[in-house]
């Protein structure tokens, strides 16, 4: 009887200690992966620079933030973010030559900006793209930029005035004009790589530059005036064949390629007035389709539908707006600005020989027997295929007043 | 009174005791030698009391009354029993053939409720309890008076479970004050009771209560099986039983769900289910529960549906945060810090800096804190209480953060889970998770979100191989069934409600494969099975006394 | 046995479990490039009628387990090697499963833990869950179907709130076409992970109704062949056909371009999540396969084993292979070498077999 008690909670009990022991060795060793954030620093853009030789051909600038003078309440006032550099023959071992200045892990999972010095854009960028994609730390959404004419390293250490972060500046400055005025749009690590794959063509990369005194850009000076002396900013966009840079898109010409991309939320056409001076327009819907006629791969076309919404923005002119002929006048011509726009696009893009607008998928989608036929030389066919621009705008308003004021006499 | 028999008596007394170790103690018809026997068996004890009178005219019978002082309701003893005793004088007569008991018990007591009794055992039990003997000169029979009362709490508000719409009575220590809510909410025939008497020293009633018709007549049986089988020396409280009859008895999950308020019992009975009141204590068990059920309250069916379904969202959600709440934040920061937002992140590292402890320590030192605090606040008087809970959560909390010895974001994390602790109706569910937190706690600490899932796992198994009384202690989530969760997460409006149906019921309708079989021996929980050992160890024991 | 039956409902979780398991996250159907979505739905089309087989056999023996039938169909002195047989690759099945979900986990979060913890926690757990017995592994399972499931639902809306989705990546529609699509089905889709339904013959017998059991699993079959299908269609839709195939979990990166508006970012833990708790599952249902198969054979009671066959499992998985790459490719030949015969040919036979002797048997009398 006594012994059968015994036996009973003897088993219950031999499962947990058998568990405690298999655990207890766990703890004793050590928690391997886990890290404290306090012995984590937390990178928030890196800068990819071309080295003058091969033995340090990457130069990686990180931007790390030091949180105590962001949000801390001990803060020394020294700047809110340090940059760290390294150099080496690969983009990892750049990363491990960097990690012996700092006191901390380098921590890549915060990545918001990768800069890209043109000089290395115009050799090619496969290698870098690499280890952005394959490595687990980083993020696929960091977003893209090539530095226009100067080394990346410069943008990584500007002060900028509302973000303490120069990288969270240059997101939001990007957010902010593709959201309002820009052809710039947000172009993340997987997209570049995706466009470096488009056969014939390319990605196309938002372009940065700092303008002003570029000397002073890194110090507490640049903000101590009212205009700052140096000012991060985003600029054109830089157009790829493969992975090599091959030019600078702006103004009309981007716009266009913006279009063409799908990739424009709103932004201002002008119509000249007959009267003189111009008419502006917000456009703040434009969608995008391209089609391809490919019966014949060697001769498609390519068809190009463009509807666009706008709202007359300013029109100082005598013109009657309540009048819906008049406005419909008004907007064929907004019409023909668009077409304009992506025909200098096309035009360019021919121009750089880089099919970045992506006519070629079109076609291959279309028809993909056709298509592998022809693949080969596209670039050539690319250069001489018809494209048909079916565009139509529509103004909806003309916001808050009918007609302009005149001046009474 | 007592004095007269107590110097002279005793050695005599004791010397029958001796005499009479192991032999069944008889009443004698010699009233003295009754009475002296009485005291020996409780040994001298001050608060008996016994009145010795004599009955009808001179020379008249020999009677005594006995009762327990402080346990009997002193104006029914006066007024019926020993009142009608004495004044009713002309019945009596000395005619042998006439049963002097059956003759006062049918003619003369006024009292309500009395029986007569010959069994030495029972007698001596229901004095113990409360009644009041009283033993005739030349009979062997005993009239028993029932004459329980004396001094208990009065109804009040339940301390535990409030509401804020909804009765305001609280079960009390008294077992048939107990009873009484119950039965003043039901007026139904279908209501039945049964009553026994658990622990071998303290004779403890406790009464099994269930509506026919409702419970299935396997749980109603399993339940009295149970019970039957519980050989404690002592319930001093409803949890004594609750441990020794529940499915299981290694987890930390409550199987068995109990209350203060009878509107809940009357809630639950018409749903199948079986109420355990143990006297001495206001806490009725319920059997079967399950998981649901400790996050319903009393209120959920004074509000309106919709409202009653967002607090109980929230408190499943407590339950959630209060187990998981800590480790995640650890598992956060420690492994995953890429998914907190940038700006949260720089904010959280500015708080860490200069901070000595690991994350993971600092959230171990900080729970373990916010127990001290909470025990101290319960077991505190309640005026004290309150100065400890202000010092604790105001004082340390603040002063911890300006020594930058815990970061201010641990704090807000400790006293979330802390909140959320509260949220949870059923104190003893909020206890489990209280446990669950720190296993949890170490298994982010070691492995990240992998330790939780797999926690979570093992949690959710193990939930799922418990069962209550033989219901799955997850239904009606798992086996799911979609008519049972009309009470669940949910709580529909009466007009749907009422057509729905007791657990029981549910599980009486599955088809014949699915349903789970009650009350073989195997579900039986290790206790009981130990229990079984005892008894029949000392079934042993008196039989070789008995030699 | 056959006291203990699971319901139907539980059984469709279990299955969808298993089915989602470890294909969730891999980049299944990949020989097929961005056609992988359609491979899967073939695949699942011949999975289900393999699988018919295998209810044909379950129907004809209710009561039996696949160890069960086989000795009563080949006698005492084959049925006996061929069970311990299917015992050995359910054991092997588990273990390569367990390799694959600790080294995906090392792989995506848990970089310096080793291997050996990362699995003997899992095995560990699993023994745990299933000591408590199989019915309560396939009620757990109802509960993290749920919770893979509400994943699944907001990880769609997030990214299409995102905006990563483009349906063009999908396009053209078999572009060089329909020979690869069949040629991936072949070769992987039909046995992984349909094919692997043959260790279900060990649990049907649990079944708490012989007559829609197997058809409520091949519901959850279906099911299964739906959502992945879906889910490496929204893989590819999201980061196109190329970065989908070269990713061994494509669904993390997928999962990782949510973004909105940079609070919730990263929530690839999910993907992580999502990962442990299939891989857990498909482990425990082949552990369970197993230790069945071994209390039936050698006659042991079901928990004697399981601590001893906890330790195989652990072992197997950590001496598969030196590495990932190793353990894959072993992988990829032993899905169209040795799992064809045991999940086609043996029960092939056996139904062959009880066909004919029922055709006889049916003839006698006549």
């Amino acid at each position: 009887m006594n012994r059968s008690s015994w036996s009973k909670p003897g088993r219950i009990c031999l499962v947990p200690l058998a568990l405690l022991l298999a655990v207890m060795p766990l703890f004793l060793a050590g928690c391997w992966d886990s890290v404290e954030l306090n012995r984590r620093a937390i990178v928030s853009g890196v800068a990819i620079d071309r080295g003058e030789t091969e033995a340090d051909k990457y130069v990686l600038s990180f931007q790390v933030i030091v949180s105590e003078e962001i949000s801390g309440e001990k803060a020394r006032g020294i700047a809110p973010v340090a940059l760290y550099t390294g150099k080496g023959r690969t983009m990892f071992e750049a990363l491990a030559n960097a990690s012996r200045q700092t006191a901390r892990f380098l921590s890549l999972g915060h990545v918001r900006v990768l800069v890209i010095s043109e000089k290395f854009a115009r050799e090619g960028i496969r290698d870098i793209m690499d280890v952005l994609e394959r490595e687990s730390d980083t993020r696929l959404t960091s977003l893209m930029f090539i530095s226009k004419g100067q080394p990346a390293k410069d943008l990584m250490s500007t002060m900028t005035v509302f973000s303490k972060i120069p990288a969270n500046d240059l997101v939001e400055k990007l957010e902010t004009t593709s959201k309002q005025f820009g052809y710039n749009y947000r172009l993340e690590v997987d997209e570049v790589i995706r466009g470096i794959q488009l056969r014939g063509g390319g990605p196309t990369i938002n372009g940065v530059q700092t303008t002003g005194d570029k000397e002073n850009a890194g110090s507490n000076d640049n903000l101590k005036t009212i205009a700052p002396k140096a000012i991060l900013r985003i600029t054109g966009l830089a157009a790829f064949k493969d992975d090599k840079l091959k030019g600078w898109l702006e103004g009309e010409t981007a716009l266009g390629t913006a279009l063409l991309q799908n990739q424009v939320k709103e932004f201002p056409s002008l119509v000249e007035d007959k009267e003189g001076g111009f008419i502006a327009f917000n456009v703040y819907q434009s969608t995008v389709k391209i089609a391809a006629e490919g019966k014949d791969p060697e001769h498609p076309l390519i068809i190009v539908n463009i509807s666009q919404q706008a709202a007359l923005k300013e029109g100082p002119s005598t013109l009657d707006y309540s009048n819906p002929e008049v406005i419909e006048g008004l907007s064929d011509r907004l019409t023909a600005e668009t077409v304009n726009m992506i025909q200098l696009a096309v035009q360019e893009a021919r121009r750089l020989g880089s099919d970045y607008i992506g006519f070629g998928e079109a076609l291959r989608r279309e028809n993909p027997r056709g298509w592998n036929r022809i693949k080969d030389h596209w670039e050539d066919i690319f250069q001489s295929c018809e494209v048909r621009i079916k565009a139509d705008a529509v103004i909806r308003h003309t916001d808050m007043r009918s007609n302009s004021f005149q001046v009474n006499n | 009174m007592t004095a007269r028999h107590g110097s002279s008596g005793r050695s005599e007394a004791e010397a029958a005791g001796g005499r009479r170790e192991g032999v069944e103690r008889r009443i004698s018809p010699v009233l003295g030698e009754s009475l002296r026997n009485i005291q020996a068996e409780v040994g001298y004890s001050p608060d008996i009391k016994i009145r010795e009178v004599r009955l009808g005219s001179s020379p008249g019978i020999k009677a005594a009354a006995v009762h327990l002082s402080g346990l009997t309701d002193t104006q029914a003893l006066n007024e019926f029993v020993m009142g009608s005793l004495l004044q009713n004088t002309d019945l009596l007569t000395d005619d042998p053939a006439v049963h002097l008991p059956d003759l006062l018990l049918g003619r003369a007591l006024e009292i309500g409720e009395a029986s007569i009794m010959d069994e030495w055992h029972d007698i001596l039990i229901a004095i113990l309890g409360g009644d009041t003997a009283i033993f005739l000169d030349g009979y062997t029979d005993v009239i028993l008076c029932a004459t329980r009362g004396g001094e208990w709490r009065s109804v009040s508000e339940p301390t535990s479970q409030l509401v804020v719409r909804g009765p305001k009575d609280g079960f009390v220590e008294s077992i048939a004050t107990n009873i009484s809510l119950v039965r003043r909410r039901i007026h139904s025939p279908k209501l039945r009771m049964e009553t026994m008497k658990i622990g071998s020293e303290t004779r403890t009633p406790v009464v099994m209560m269930y509506m026919k018709g409702y419970a299935s007549d396997d749980l109603v049986g399993e339940v009295r099986k149970r019970l039957e089988k519980v050989a404690i020396d002592e319930v001093l409280e409803s949890g004594f039983i609750e441990e020794l009859i529940q499915d299981k008895t290694i987890t930390p999950f409550p199987t068995i769900y109990n209350t203060e308020r009878p509107d809940v019992v009357v809630g639950n009975l018409l749903e199948g289910r079986v109420a355990v009141i143990v006297d001495g204590t206001p806490f009725v068990l319920l059997l079967p529960a399950v998981f649901t059920q400790f996050f319903q309250s009393a209120e959920d069916y004074s509000q309106r549906f919709d409202i009653a379904i967002l607090m109980r969202i929230v408190r499943y959600l407590s339950f959630v945060v209060l187990i998981l709440g800590p480790s995640v934040y650890i598992a956060l920061t420690t492994y995953h810090y890429e998914m907190i937002p940038t700006t949260l992140l720089i904010n959280l590292l500015s708080q860490r800096e200069n901070v000595p402890f690991p994350a993971f320590v600092e959230a171990m030192l900080m729970e373990v804190a916010f127990e001290f605090l909470r025990e101290a606040g319960v077991r505190m008087p309640r005026v004290i209480g309150q100065t400890v809970s202000v010092v604790g959560a105001l004082i340390l909390g603040s002063a911890v953060v300006e020594a930058g010895i815990i970061t201010p974001i641990m704090v807000i994390v400790v006293a979330l889970t802390g909140i959320a602790s509260f949220a949870i109706p059923a104190y003893n569910m909020a206890i489990a998770g209280r446990l669950i937190r720190f296993a949890f706690l170490l298994l982010a600490g070691m492995f990240g979100f992998y330790g939780i899932t797999l926690g979570l796992i093992v949690m959710v198994a193990h939930m799922n191989s418990l069962r209550s009384f033989g219901i799955p202690y997850l239904s009606p989530f798992v086996p799911l069934s979609v008519r049972g969760q009309k009470d669940t997460i949910l709580r529909l409006p009466m007009w749907l409600m009422n057509t729905g149906k007791s657990p029981q019921q549910m599980r009486a309708e599955l088809p014949k494969s699915m349903q789970v079989t009650t009350g073989h021996e195997a579900t039986l929980s290790p206790a009981i099975q130990k229990n079984e050992e005892l008894q029949q160890k000392r079934r042993e024991e008196d039989s070789d006394e008995q030699e | 046995m056959g006291s203990v039956r699971i319901g139907l409902s539980q059984f469709f979780s279990i299955t969808l479990l298993f089915e989602l398991g470890t294909a969730l996250v891999v980049n299944l159907g990949v020989l097929s490039g961005k056609d992988a979505w359609i491979s899967i739905l073939l695949g699942g089309l011949a999975g289900i009628l393999v699988f018919l087989g295998y209810a044909y056999l379950y129907w004809k023996h209710p009561d039996l387990t696949f160890a069960g039938y086989t000795t009563k169909i080949l006698g005492k002195a084959v049925g006996i090697p061929v069970s311990i047989a299917y015992i050995i690759l359910y054991l092997n099945l588990a273990a390569r499963d367990m390799r694959d979900g600790s080294t995906m986990l090392a792989m995506a979060t848990m970089h310096h833990t080793p291997l050996f913890i990362l699995s003997t926690l899992m095995i560990l757990s699993a023994a745990y869950v299933l000591h408590k017995g199989i019915e309560v592994l396939t009620r757990t399972s109802l509960v993290f179907l749920l919770i893979v499931l509400l994943i699944g639902v907001f990880s769609t809306i997030m990214l299409m709130l995102s905006g990563s989705i483009n349906l063009n990546r999908l396009l053209p529609v078999m572009e060089t076409g329909i020979q690869p699509v069949i040629e991936s089905v072949v070769r992987q889709n039909y046995m992984f992970p349909f094919g692997e339904m043959v260790c279900f013959t060990m649990l049907m017998p649990y079944l708490s109704n012989v007559r829609k059991g197997p058809w409520v699993i091949m519901g959850a079959m279906a099911t299964a062949a739906l959502l992945l299908s879906f889910t490496m269609a929204l893989n590819i839709a999201v980061l196109g056909a190329d970065i989908a195939q070269r990713s061994p979990l494509p669904l993390m990166p997928a999962i990782s371009k949510i973004s909105i508006s940079d609070f919730i970012q990263r929530v690839d833990i999910f993907v992580v999540m999502v990962l442990i708790i299939g891989v857990f599952f498909k482990m425990s249902v082949f552990f369970a396969a197993a230790l069945i198969g071994i209390s039936e054979v050698f006659k042991l009671p079901y928990r004697k084993m399981l601590y001893p066959a906890a330790l195989l499992i652990l072992l197997i998985s950590m001496l598969d292979a030196r590495s990932f790459i190793e353990h894959l490719n072993e992988g990829g030949k032993l899905l169209y070498t040795i799992y064809p015969f045991y999940m086609l040919a043996v029960p092939g036979v056996l139904i062959l077999i009880t066909a004919v002797k029922g055709h006889f048997s049916e003839r006698r009398p006549g």
